[in-house]
């Protein structure tokens, strides 16, 4: 029997069951897709959680089994769960007979038959297929891949896991390489931080005497007086955009230029030229990480920790004010503790004057709204 | 209308030579239940149905790995001719859409003549369609490797926005190339083709099919225009797309939109276009070259 003309076929009815029976198979290849990505996706992750690959082996998995989806559809087709639900719908084969090839001399009378067997489909009910039928096995798969990644991830990461996470992400981070810390090793930033860490004690009990004592000698105080006023003096220079001053290191003048360049709002450089390097021995009293390390390490005659800085310069304070008489009682004011800190850090306020900056945009929407404000006047 | 079967029934057997099993109320033992009997399917001049076998594992797996290689292959070809062409994005859609047509065309027309069945029971899925669907495999494999490649030079995790954006544009390319295909090689049937399969009475019913077409050019024309629209739908669609993602896609995301909004509705709503072309194609494919296929064969 022809498939018809004009694009009709014979037996429509059928063959809205049978795309429905290919959608289905469809399905159930999708359900397989599932079975099997999910084995690979476990199997995949426990091997790079145990052999630490780069960050892109996760998503490369993921983006294959993903993109590999649809030809598991597609090829799900089954030609014996069409002849099933055929043979199903018509089980006296008279639609098949009449789609046989050949016409032998009750071919009209068949073919009659079937196309009333045709029209009495809708009506026919067949079993529902179930999806999951015969993937048992590959579920299974799964469920023991699962296992097989929770348990490499108990082992090596201590935690459950659904996927490898490799700790530094280039591509997570959305930083670059310079921000993100890839040039400069990691042994040796550890090494700067634990040298750090050492010369801040070292100096602590270089200030602390034997006795514990927090009491400072005359000379002491007096030194980091004048270091006080010496740093006050160079940052209120930087913030008005003037020279740094004379007695200023390499270090503090590349600060003091980079304040400056700030303050006249010219775009600042990329500092690559200031930056410390990784083998430079005189790198930690310069650049950019040296201003935010505060008073250590740097060579400007600072003292050496800001802590006995603030109680020396609070003593000082005291006795500017209440004379050497007036010592420190035993039990300490918090109200005129928080406000002699207020006062001592309010001296430390900086404004930058910046030049007025108009947007034009702005400028010409706050032109273009006052002119329409004027018309509805 | 029992009784209207029982007149069938009854009208068909007498009609049947005798001595045939299954005919004088003597049943074959060994006969599935709801086949017919080889009386009935001689009667109406049919020759005899056999049952519908799986596919093997072993063939899905020679298959599989064939839709594999064949993928792989087509890439690494179509990436050496763009290279070797300097093909700039319009010649390379023409080129890639080329490529994919003629690896189906290659599935359809090869499986038939590497895999002979030796008797092919009808109704049953033709070879041709085997094909296409292991072509269409194939194409899925193409469009993977690609993906790939494009993340191994472009490493991040924009690579999943892409693959939702171009896979489904390969896939809607590949199905509107299958089903022009599925055309061509009807017209090629009803024009002469090796059609029938099932014998002599096939044969020869091909023949007088053939005849039929060939009285019939206007059939073979419409044929020949169905394949050429669904041809010019894949590489429109797929230009479409390209020239999309290398222009306003591009401009709508450096737009001065902070969220994006505009270049997030732009990508939704080609992914939902996309999808809307693969329901609808993939539909025609199942219903037309599956179905049609099963059911009525290449003629």
């Amino acid at each position: 029997m022809k498939a018809g003309s004009g694009g009709k076929t014979a037996f429509p009815r059928l063959g809205k069951r049978l795309c429905s029976e290919v959608l289905a198979e469809g399905l159930k290849g999708l359900s397989l897709w599932a079975a099997l990505a999910s084995t690979a996706w476990s199997l995949g992750n426990a091997a790079f959680i145990a052999l630490a690959p780069p960050w892109w082996a996760t998503a490369a998995l993921g983006l294959g089994l993903l993109s590999l989806a649809p030809a598991f559809i597609f090829t799900a087709v089954n030609e014996s769960s069409l002849t099933n639900l055929l043979r199903s719908l018509d089980e006296g084969t008279t639609i098949e007979a009449a789609l046989s090839p050949g016409e032998g001399p009750a071919y009209g009378l068949i073919a009659d038959r079937a196309r009333a067997i045709d029209e009495s489909i809708p009506f026919k009910a067949v079993a529902r297929r179930r999806l999951l039928k015969g993937m048992g096995r590959f579920w299974l798969a799964a469920m023991a891949g699962l296992a097989i990644l929770e348990l490499m991830a108990l082992v090596i990461l201590n935690r459950p896991a659904l996927a490898y996470r490799p700790q530094e992400s280039a591509a997570g981070s959305g930083l670059g390489a310079v921000d993100s810390g890839a040039l400069r090793p990691l042994g040796a930033t550890d090494e700067t931080k634990e040298g750090m860490d050492e010369s801040r004690t070292a100096s602590r009990k270089e200030n602390l005497p034997s006795g514990g004592s927090v009491a400072l000698s005359q000379e002491e105080l007096q030194a980091a007086f004048d270091s006080l006023a010496q740093t006050r003096e160079e940052r209120l220079a930087m913030a008005d955009g003037g020279a740094a001053p004379a007695s200023s290191t390499g270090g503090e003048e590349e600060d003091a230029k980079r304040g400056t360049q700030k303050g006249e709002g010219a775009e600042a450089g990329s500092g690559a030229a200031g930056e410390p390097q990784p083998g430079d021995p005189g790198s930690k009293a310069k650049g950019r990480n040296a201003r935010g390390q505060g008073y250590e390490g740097s060579d400007t005659g600072l003292p050496p920790s800001p802590l006995v800085d603030y109680r020396a310069r609070l003593f000082q304070a005291l006795t500017e004010r209440g004379g050497k008489g007036v010592t420190t009682g035993e039990s300490i004011d918090m109200a005129a503790l928080r406000d002699y800190q207020k006062r001592f850090f309010g001296s430390f306020a900086m404004d930058a004057p910046l030049a007025p900056h108009d947007d034009p945009y702005s400028a010409m929407l706050k032109l273009r709204w006052g002119k329409l404000g004027e018309a509805f006047k | 209308m029992k009784r209207q079967n029982g007149t069938w029934l009854h009208m068909l057997l007498r009609l049947a030579p005798k001595g045939l099993p299954g005919v004088g109320g003597q049943r074959d033992p060994s006969q599935a239940p709801g086949r017919p009997s080889a009386g009935f399917m001689r009667a109406s001049g049919k020759a005899a149905a056999r049952p519908a076998r799986p596919a093997s594992n072993a063939t899905r797996i020679r298959n599989a790995a064939v839709a594999l290689g064949a993928g792989l292959l087509l890439y690494f070809l179509v990436a050496w001719l763009e290279r070797a062409m300097g093909t700039d994005l319009a010649a390379a859609v023409f080129l890639e859409e080329a490529c994919k047509f003629l690896l189906l065309l290659g599935f359809a027309v090869l499986a038939p003549r590497v895999c002979p069945r030796r008797k092919k029971p009808c109704p049953s899925l033709p070879q041709a369609v085997e094909g296409l669907i292991w072509g269409l495999a194939a194409i899925v494999v193409f469009a993977t490797t690609e993906n790939l490649a494009y993340f191994a030079a472009f490493p991040g995790n924009g690579i999943f926005l892409r693959l939702f954006w171009s896979e489904p544009v390969h896939l809607v390319s590949a199905l509107a190339e299958a089903g022009a295909i599925w055309h061509l090689m009807r017209m090629g049937r009803g024009s002469g083709g090796s059609g029938g399969s099932g014998g002599t009475a096939g044969r020869k019913a091909g023949a007088s099919r053939a005849e039929d077409a060939a009285s019939r050019p206007g059939a073979s024309m419409d044929m020949v225009a169905r394949a050429l629209c669904l041809l010019a739908i894949a590489v429109a669609w797929h230009l479409a797309f390209n020239l999309a993602a290398d222009g306003p896609i591009q401009a709508l995301e450096k737009s001065g939109d902070e969220a994006g909004l505009a270049w997030r509705s732009a990508i939704l709503a080609a992914f939902l276009a996309n999808l809307a072309a693969l329901a609808a194609l993939g539909y025609h494919f199942a219903h037309r070259v599956i179905v049609g296929g099963f059911l009525y064969g290449p003629e």
